[in-house]
């Protein structure tokens, strides 16, 4: 089931690149037809995974990759499957943020938790871990909609738009839950969320961010009294 | 002679029927408390009242009316004055922290201004009134100190303010009075009187020179308001040990707790009257201020809350503490480990040099440190007089004495971004601001939570985190004991609670971090902490290490099944990847055992703790439950859905 979903999401992904998207960073799961494909067309394709492999672990203690990105160099970022593997998402977002043009976009690729599947694994099972989907072993963050929409917010990246890899299962169960719980996404299995990269505060570039910080205060001299 | 004392609150505090006053609207208001109680002890015939609206002041028919306005309300001074000379005709005087920084701007209706404090010219005014009545003119004011007054078209000013001869004595302030405004919480008791915070300096007419209340004085102040709570509370069955919760005494100014023997010595007071018995206190602080030894002492005395007035890193006004993000971080590690909470307000230019980058810094921290603040307001600082932006905006806009009447004050809001809001930053313009502000505001208003921590539940919490950490040292432990705690969230560690010695490992970053223990431990608490490692197998398989033969591990990991989370994604909710030490790993009880099992423990107890409120919501989960296995063909294994927590207590094979 998740060879077949991750086939037809990385045809999907392919189409959405558009002639702008001349430099192109990606980061999480591979995406091999994608990078042999850019490659082949000229175009740069940088796979973080191998020049940073602690990406995943971008976190307070640990808040820079071990290699350095250029600077607003990339004019596409493809976030596929990170996040959830992330310790920190939001500080990865935002270092990875950096490396990519003004007005440059990303397109985020991430499990949907509210999948039917992974509903009935929590009321049946508990929380079992399984070699693909929202409840991978390696995943440590899961993700909805709303959650991803939040993320973006969080870290300067305008939504612009959304795909949806839908997969239906039990599709009687899964319109009665939609109904009862006001839940569209029941029957989507991942987001592809589409952001442009945005400059208002606090995300700005700061230029000048060796700007000097103002001077201490000085603390006034206590003029001497006496007569001079 | 009836005197009728009407504050001005900004017009959008009233809502309908309902009344939120912001933080200076109170100052101001409990400040009208101080000047009733003096007229009442010290002119007895005249009956002193405040009146929120014109209706109702009117229908009082009072022989004079104080307005008493603060800046951001000054705009409606005007107006008003107009109206009620209108319908009254009696004397109209102006007081309060705006027109004591404008001394020629005295609007057309009113008679007289107050400059400077307010306590001695206005007993001078009602003394005066109570000889001429409405003879009162110019010839009367001109001999009393501090006023100005109109006459023919001009403006004059009497003689300097005297200032009162013996703060202590004053009376205490009637605080019965501040009833009548709904949504009246937290009395103010003020410890000295000096215009040395932004606060101080919009809320009270200026001082000119600082001057401390004795502790004996304050005391008297806070057995006045508790005097007043009991006489409000008198109809309500409350236990006696939970009624201080129900008494919340605000101190505002800097002086309680900059001179360390005064400190002391109201600390001593306070004690010695049992008033940390009676009431609890929310204390604003400068940044530096909160170390150990201060909040020892403030906890002491029931201490429950600390607000604090900030402005970007690196800011230099002298209204606003300063702070570094690194002191600003540990003094909030501090109020944690006090148990204190911590309540904030953020002005984003305090001056007009104020530049982005401080901004994007000051924004940085909070970011990363929110979560030490239960509760953080954002404020765009409008160049009120008295403020720092006053002359600089004055110089720009050239603004002449004359215009300064037709400056449409109500204008300016200090608590929300208006676009009209004239700026007179020289780094930041209107743009850049409104995004900075909107920023900080929808950060902030993510942390808030609608209500603040109560003070009883965070006792209480505390009261039983102490038990269960008590029964569970008698019934698992020795007093020579070597004991290790794996810590996600300093919330959860039990170490304060337990007599032996407790060595420590944090979690961060889903990784364990900090040094082993050097010598065997009988006893490792995992409380959450496996839930947030990123390889809790690896995690447990270390800590199994650590143990001595036949060395025990204790461990609550939160249900994967609880119906509270499950609802959340049901709900699409989903989980938002910010907040620090979340959950990376949720752990089913087998596979917990099996984990156990595989690094040499035997399971020796079992428990779990099941949500309140069950009945509550049975009905949802029982249909949820039935849709699911009519129409999925899958059980759904109901009970487990309400438990909270999986508590195993396990024993190292040796």
């Amino acid at each position: 089931m998740y060879n077949q979903y991750r086939q037809q999401m990385a045809v999907k992904i392919k189409s959405m690149i558009k002639p702008e998207h001349r430099r192109i960073l990606c980061v999480g799961d591979a995406l091999p037809e994608i990078e042999a494909s850019a490659k082949e067309h000229g175009l740069e394709f940088v796979y973080l995974e191998n020049i940073s492999p602690d990406w995943r672990e971008i976190s307070r203690e640990h808040p820079h990759f071990d290699s350095d990105l250029p600077a607003k160099h990339f004019d596409l970022l493809l976030v596929y499957h990170a996040l959830e593997q992330a310790i920190e998402p939001e500080r990865l977002m935002l270092e990875l943020r950096k490396a990519v043009q003004p007005e440059g976009q990303t397109f985020i690729t991430a499990y949907n938790i509210g999948h039917i599947s992974t509903i009935i694994n929590l009321l049946t099972e508990g929380w079992t871990y399984q070699d693909d989907g929202a409840l991978r072993h390696q995943h440590v963050r899961y993700f909805s909609n709303e959650s991803l929409r939040h993320l973006m917010d969080m870290v300067g990246f305008e939504f612009i738009d959304e795909v949806v890899y839908q997969m239906v299962q039990t599709p009687v169960l899964t319109r009665q839950l939609s109904q009862m719980m006001k839940n569209p996404y029941l029957g989507i299995l991942s987001f592809v969320m589409i952001g442009r990269k945005i400059n208002t505060f606090p995300f700005i570039d700061f230029e000048d961010d060796a700007e000097k910080e103002p001077p201490p205060k000085r603390i006034p001299q206590k003029k001497s009294t006496e007569a001079q | 002679m009836k005197l009728g004392f009407l504050p001005l609150f900004k017009p959008e505090s009233f809502q309908e029927s309902s009344f939120s006053a912001s933080g200076l609207d109170y100052f101001s208001a409990h400040l009208i408390g101080e000047l009733i109680a003096l007229i009442h002890e010290q002119v007895p015939e005249v009956q002193a009242f405040i009146q929120l609206s014109m209706g109702t002041m009117l229908k009082r028919s009072p022989d004079a009316v104080v307005i008493w306005a603060t800046s951001p309300c000054f705009g409606q001074v005007a107006s008003l004055a107009e109206n009620l000379k209108t319908y009254l005709d009696t004397p109209i005087w102006l007081a309060g922290p705006h027109i004591s920084y404008l001394p020629n701007s005295l609007p057309e209706s009113v008679d007289a201004g107050i400059i400077g404090e307010a306590d001695l010219p206005l007993l001078a005014l009602v003394k005066a009134y109570l000889q001429h009545g409405n003879k009162l003119g110019s010839i009367q004011y001109r001999k009393i100190a501090g006023l100005i007054y109109q006459s023919r078209g001009r403006m004059y000013s009497g003689t300097p303010a005297q200032e009162a001869p013996n703060l202590n004595r004053l009376p205490i302030p009637e605080y019965q009075h501040l009833q009548s405004i709904q949504g009246f919480s937290a009395p103010i008791v003020r410890t000295s009187r000096i215009n040395d915070t932004l606060i101080t300096t919009l809320a009270y007419p200026p001082t000119r020179k600082p001057r401390l209340l004795h502790p004996e004085h304050i005391c008297t102040q806070i057995e006045n308001i508790v005097a007043n709570y009991k006489k409000l509370l008198a109809g309500y069955a409350v236990a006696p040990e939970q009624a201080r919760y129900l008494r919340p005494v605000f101190i505002p100014d800097f002086q309680f707790v900059l001179q360390k023997k005064r400190l002391i010595a109201l600390q001593s007071e306070i004690l010695k009257r049992k008033l940390h018995l009676e009431c609890l206190f929310i204390v604003h602080l400068p940044p530096e201020a909160i170390n150990d030894e201060n909040l020892k002492i403030l906890k002491s005395i029931s201490v429950s809350k600390i607000a604090l007035s900030l402005g970007p890193f690196g800011h230099q006004s002298s209204l606003l503490p300063t702070c570094t993000p690194d002191f600003l971080k540990r003094a909030l590690e501090l109020c944690r480990h006090f148990h204190i909470g911590v309540v904030g307000q953020l002005f984003l230019n305090p001056e007009v040099n104020t530049r982005p980058a401080q901004l994007a810094k000051t924004y940085r921290f909070f970011r990363d440190e929110i979560q030490g603040f239960e509760r953080m307001h954002v404020s765009v600082l409008a160049p009120y007089p008295g403020t720092p932006l006053w002359d600089h905006y004055q110089s720009k806009l050239r603004l002449k004495q004359e215009d300064l009447a037709h400056v449409p004050w109500d204008s300016f809001d200090w608590e929300h971004f208006s676009p009209s809001l004239p700026l007179a930053n020289t780094h930041l313009d209107r743009q850049y601001l409104s995004e900075a502000y909107h920023s900080f505001k929808k950060l902030f208003d993510n942390n808030n939570s609608p209500t603040l921590k109560s003070p009883i539940n965070e006792d209480l919490s505390l009261l039983t985190k102490a038990v269960n950490a008590q029964q569970f040292s008698e019934l698992y432990l020795k007093k020579e004991d070597r004991v290790l705690e794996v810590v996600a969230h300093p919330d959860l560690m039990v170490k304060p609670f337990l007599f032996q010695s407790v060595e420590q490992i944090f979690v961060k970053a889903g990784q364990l971090s900090g040094p082993a223990p050097q010598e065997p431990i009988d006893l490792a608490f995992m409380l959450g902490s496996l839930n947030c490692l990123r390889d809790p197998e690896a995690g447990l398989e270390q800590i199994a290490k650590y143990l001595a033969p036949e060395g025990r591990i204790y461990i609550i990991i939160p249900n994967p099944s609880f119906l509270g989370s499950i609802s959340q994604i049901l709900k699409w909710k989903g989980e938002h990847s910010s907040p620090q030490n979340k959950i990376l790993k949720f752990i089913t009880p087998e596979h917990l055992k099996q984990m156990l099992e595989k690094y040499g423990f035997t399971l020796v107890k079992q428990d779990y703790t099941i949500m309140e409120e069950v009945e509550a919501i049975r009905p949802t989960v029982e249909t949820l439950a039935n849709a699911i296995e009519k129409y999925g063909s899958q059980r759904i294994p109901q009970d487990v859905l309400y438990v909270n927590e999986i508590k195993m207590l396990a024993a190292k094979r040796t």
